[in-house]
């Protein structure tokens, strides 16, 4: 409970930081001029026609009342109108969660279980241990634009089957949902394998320490001793054992993922929330800036809280079996 | 352990589930139309362009007011008017005349919406009071403020329609001319078109339809329609597909047209199989002066100074890799119909620029934004005042800042670079040096110098507008030119131009107009002509 009431208490900073903070940017979403060749602006409004765009989104009113106006319309499920797209926030970001979603998924779906199969044979093989080690500590602290760069630029570019960018083909016909399902997922491959290579040392070096930790306990020497088998040892004594920090990890780790996330899907043009977020700023989207950040807000936020429970639950878990 | 096999289940399932979520995203997809029949000349099933930027759904409310979201809008609505090579052309309306205030526009016979429903005068009138009632849609009609150009119309018969201006101008007939029509039978009952996704919202006048949109892949799609009353479309479809790197993507054949840097322009002009379009000066610096915060300037020989300390070639040469002109002193470009020979030329002379700088120990803060070519060229022009004797410190902030910044007069240099100077100068000149429309914001063409006025130059900036003579138009503007070179209101640094190529086999019909050099963006390339 008191867990809940801080995470609720700190969501209502982030929330006022979110609205504020765009806001006290310099720049104007409808005084940003600035052109390259082709993309000028093809209208200048005049003063009147500004005026009635910035009474159209509210911006005319004082501050605090266009905090209060945002709060009573966010309370009722209304995150706004986008300045920029013109479109509901709602509907601009909902129709982009999904990709970005699915990049998380199939990154993490790709990055744990390696990570933890790596931290299981490092623990058992220690020249493998230092090899790996050593790379992964290496790599760690690489952006993630910048893995996706050099995938983008080192293997999509010579790969005729790897698509250089993009969520899926565009305009293409599938036979049926399964095609449709592989050309996704080939599109994914490369912001995912991105994705992996920055989140994979992660979870190696949570799982392996965690291993490292279960496997002086002398719980197991006692299972060894009564003859069970090295597989079972493995599956019951030490993942079990092991999995509560990883877990935790996991959900740790989301906020951080999203950002990464965010990062990559611009080096791949692929059609997610980091795309929109990129634009949403340099366009001075307040709207938009604001529900992008409340649901990244949410998503932390819920996956401390689902990291807790989990942890709980899986803590128990093991005392119980223990 | 059931608890990992809970949380693998978990994963696995997330994985497919939301990849095929992304299957669900917000899409737009109409019935298909199209020309299946005999095919004429140089026209191609398919055109495939650079998409993947969400440039706005395209009708006039929710397009995005700048050139890509504009051109895909006018692609599906049409307007009465469309401009060619040379002028003025009928696209909807098959004539026009004008008498005074009085402009009467016949309609084209067979003129019909993409639904089926015939487009009628009705639909003119209507489309005026309704954008005069939701106002600002980006339209040149300034529809819904005090400025609206339109003062009443009057509906003759199903065909005609005679528009009556308040003040006729210059412009007044290409203005009435480019706002696109909308259906009645599909707004009518619309409230609120800026949030509006139901039926009909994008059912236009156009020769082309709105078949497939996905905001979130920047994906469009848009199908010739038969018949359309003011031509034949050059493709069977249009579509814009996301690529990450156009130039990889057009030598795949992912693409048909792409922009091509000036780098690389000579290794591909070798083959004949490619066709080239020159958006000839079309992007350009200048150097602002706040002359409130920089009185010293109001002396023109230090403006004089200014220009021979800059080594504007060097901007050409070094940052624009020689694709583009040192700028006219007088503003317009030198590639433009309307630019004045006879405007005064500045050339490179350091010696001549220290002699008037170095002893009034002057030091300035040069704002530019942090993107494109504008810190190289901030840099250049401050070691080139620097060696004249002007302390300079370069600002540079991200270009929202920087527009923000201009705007509101907080800078003593500044330097501002965009596109559009290739086109049109009567739709720039008079908003960056008239001190009456200078400076409304919203647009860097309306972007001028602070703490200057010069009746001369506003006299003949205004002036101009009114001329409705082509020929007596332009050489009021070469005067103003002539004149702008002389008292230096701002400093032109450089234009850069950029090239459209295309392979010539797939199609062949690329064209610039006499207002507007994007050939991708121009209706009429996709147009048999």
């Amino acid at each position: 409970m008191r867990r809940a009431a801080l995470l609720l208490a700190t969501f209502a900073v982030i929330y006022v930081c979110n609205f504020f903070i765009p806001r006290l940017m310099p720049g104007d979403p409808l005084q940003y001029s600035s052109s390259v060749s082709g993309e000028d602006m093809t209208v200048a409004y005049n003063a009147e026609q500004l005026e009635q765009l910035r009474a159209y989104y509210g911006l005319d009113q004082p501050l605090l009342t266009q905090f209060g106006r945002t709060l009573a319309a966010n309370l009722r499920g209304d995150l706004g109108q986008s300045i920029h797209y013109k479109q509901p926030v709602s509907t601009v970001i909902l129709s982009r969660l999904p990709w970005t979603l699915g990049l998380m998924a199939f990154s993490t779906a790709l990055s744990l279980p390696l990570a933890v199969g790596l931290a299981l044979l490092c623990v058992r093989r220690p020249r493998v241990d230092k090899a790996v080690y050593g790379v992964f500590s290496a790599i760690c602290q690489l952006p993630p634009y910048l893995v996706g760069l050099a995938l983008l630029f080192l293997v999509a570019a010579r790969v005729d089957w790897l698509p250089l960018s993009g969520g899926e083909t565009a305009f293409a016909r599938y036979a049926h949902f399964g095609q449709r399902l592989a050309d996704l997922a080939l599109h994914g491959l490369l912001p995912a394998v991105s994705l992996c290579v920055v989140s994979l040392p992660g979870y190696f070096f949570t799982a392996r320490a965690s291993f490292l930790s279960v496997r002086r306990q002398p719980y197991l020497l006692g299972a060894r001793s009564r003859g069970l088998k090295e597989g079972l040892v493995r599956r019951r004594y030490i993942l079990r054992n092991a999995a509560t920090p990883i877990v935790a990890k996991l959900f740790l780790s989301i906020g951080g993922l999203m950002g990464s996330t965010l990062l990559v899907e611009n080096v791949f043009a692929y059609p997610g929330v980091g795309t929109v977020l990129r634009e949403a700023v340099r366009y001075r989207d307040y709207p938009l800036i604001q529900g992008v950040f409340l649901f990244s807000t949410v998503l932390v936020l819920a996956g401390m809280l689902a990291s807790d429970r989990l942890c709980a639950g899986l803590d128990k878990g093991v005392r119980h079996a223990g | 352990m059931p608890r990992i096999r809970i949380l693998s289940a978990v994963l696995a399932l997330v994985l497919p589930v939301s990849l095929a979520a992304g299957c669900s995203a917000a899409s737009y997809e109409a019935p298909a139309y199209g020309a299946d029949s005999a095919h004429p000349d140089g026209w191609v099933e398919a055109l495939r362009l650079e998409g993947g930027t969400d440039w706005g759904a395209p009708n006039p409310f929710q397009c995005q007011s700048r050139g890509p979201g504009t051109a895909k809008m006018e692609l599906v609505y049409a307007s009465l008017l469309e401009k060619d090579e040379n002028g003025d052309i009928g696209w909807l309306a098959e004539s026009w005349t004008m008498e005074g205030n009085d402009y009467t526009f016949t309609l084209r016979e067979g003129a019909a919406f993409q639904d089926g429903q015939p487009l009628t005068a009705d639909d003119v009138a209507f489309t005026i009071d309704y954008y005069n009632a939701h106002p600002p849609v980006s339209n040149p009609l300034a529809a819904g403020t005090e400025a609206c150009i339109v003062d009443h119309y009057t509906v003759v018969d199903e065909r005609t329609i005679t528009l009556t201006v308040k003040n006729p101008d210059g412009d007044t007939l290409s203005n009435l001319g480019s706002f696109e029509i909308i259906p009645r039978h599909v707004w009518k009952s619309v409230e609120d078109p800026y949030t509006y996704t139901g039926e009909g919202w994008l059912t236009g006048s156009g020769a082309w339809a709105c078949t497939a949109y996905d905001g979130p892949t920047g994906s469009y799609e848009f199908t010739a329609v038969e018949d359309f009353c003011a031509g034949t479309p050059g493709a069977g479809r249009i579509q814009f597909v996301p690529v990450s790197d156009a130039l990889l993507a057009f030598e795949n054949g992912e693409i048909d047209i792409t922009g091509v840097p000036a780098d690389l322009l000579s290794q591909y002009q070798a083959d004949e199989t490619l066709g080239f379009v020159e958006k000839a000066n079309d992007m350009g610096y200048k150097l602002l002066i706040n002359f409130e915060q920089c009185p010293e300037f109001l002396d023109i020989a230090l403006r004089r100074a200014v220009y021979a300390a800059l080594d504007r070639q060097a901007v050409v040469d070094k940052v624009f890799r020689g694709a583009g002109s040192v700028g006219s002193a007088g503003y317009v470009p030198r590639t433009s119909l309307y630019y004045s020979p006879d405007c005064v030329e500045y050339d490179y002379d350091p010696d001549a620029a220290r002699a008037v700088l170095a002893d009034k120990n002057l030091s300035v803060t040069l704002l530019a934004a942090d993107s494109g070519s504008d810190v190289s060229i901030a840099e250049l022009i401050k070691i080139d005042l620097e060696a004249a004797g002007v302390a300079v410190t370069v600002e540079s902030y991200d270009s929202a800042t920087r527009d923000s910044m201009v705007n509101a007069g907080d800078y003593q240099f500044a330097l501002v670079g965009n596109g559009g100077w290739g086109n049109n100068p009567p739709t720039y000149l008079r908003t960056i040096f008239s001190d009456i429309s200078k400076n409304q914001g919203g647009n860097p063409h309306s972007m001028g110098p602070i703490g200057y006025e010069n009746a001369q130059i506003t006299e003949l900036a205004e002036a101009q507008k009114l001329e409705t003579d082509f020929e007596a138009r332009k050489a009021i503007f070469q005067e103003l030119q002539v004149l702008i070179s002389q008292e230096i209101p701002l400093i032109v640094i450089a234009n850069q131009s950029s090239y459209s190529m295309y392979r010539k086999d797939v199609y062949d019909g690329w064209m610039k107009t006499y207002a507007y050099q994007q050939a991708e963006q121009n209706r009429l390339s996709y147009m048999l002509r």
